[in-house]
């Protein structure tokens, strides 16, 4: 299990990170996933958050020898605009449709990729395997491979 | 959220693409369309097939749609996605055979195929 902080890009002092538990990188895939999850201030009672080692520096130094594939998701509350939540990034263990969809296998793509409500959140995902870093373009925050 | 984000992503050249999420969009072909094509009397099918430029919430893009009853998995593949399959699935419409996707920004004059994987 590999966690990543928070990583606050937001000058919005009320707003902080919230954590997702799982983690972990699958190297028989040799697939990277980078998650953008951001949080609403009505999530900062949620205690994963206060877990969450500090490992920017370890993603950064891994970027260099990332393959070629990424995946990156995207969280943002259903009630917010991109721009005025935190972010964190973090390496997450890859769900069998996501295989599918890497493998181009995937029956129907759209219920995986693009935006899908998750946990009271809005999980964007995005699959872009030429991308070295993705973002949404509101100010949304920066995502690494 | 606003309506349709856009994904803003730098390749490894540096340079910057921005696009609208083609998997934001819900299902363009109308049943109709499609209800005619499955009786086989659709008579200006050819309006609806292949590559025609489209809009969606005052997006423009092109709207690809190809009959592939037996696949398991079509792909529009183009210069626009470096020829990837990977890149750009279509979904599946129903019992109809069809396959579809709106790819938004795109505009006359890109060359396309459909990539079709067969199911085993």
């Amino acid at each position: 299990m590999k966690k990543r902080s928070n990583n606050t890009l937001d000058s919005d002092a009320t707003k902080t990170s919230a954590a997702k538990p799982e983690a972990n990188t699958p190297d028989s895939e040799s697939t990277k996933i980078m998650e953008e999850e951001t949080a609403s201030s009505t999530l900062d009672s949620n205690p994963k958050t206060s877990v969450k080692p500090k490992t920017e520096a370890k993603a950064a130094a891994s970027d260099a020898r990332k393959p070629e594939k990424a995946k990156t998701e995207v969280k943002v509350p259903a009630s917010e605009p991109a721009k005025t939540i935190a972010a964190k990034k973090e390496e997450n263990k890859l769900d069998p449709d996501s295989i599918k969809i890497i493998e181009a296998k995937h029956h129907d793509p759209f219920s995986v990729l693009g935006r899908h409500p998750k946990n009271n959140q809005i999980l964007i995902k995005a699959y872009l395997p030429y991308a070295e870093t993705v973002r949404l373009s509101n100010n949304g925050p920066v995502l690494n491979r | 959220m606003p309506e349709h984000y856009k994904l803003s992503w730098v390749d490894k050249n540096g340079y910057t693409h921005e696009n609208y999420d083609p998997y934001d969009f819900g299902p363009q072909l109308p049943a109709f369309d499609q209800h005619l094509f499955g009786e086989g009397k659709h008579w200006h099918i050819y309006q609806k097939l292949g590559g025609h430029l489209h809009s969606v919430d005052g997006i423009d893009g092109v709207l690809f749609t190809v009959w592939a009853p037996n696949a398991a998995r079509v792909s529009v593949v183009g210069d626009f996605n470096r020829w990837d399959g990977r890149c750009n699935p279509m979904r599946s419409l129903g019992g109809s055979g069809i396959w579809e996707i709106f790819i938004p920004g795109l505009k006359t004059g890109c060359l396309y195929k459909f990539e079709n994987i067969k199911s085993q």
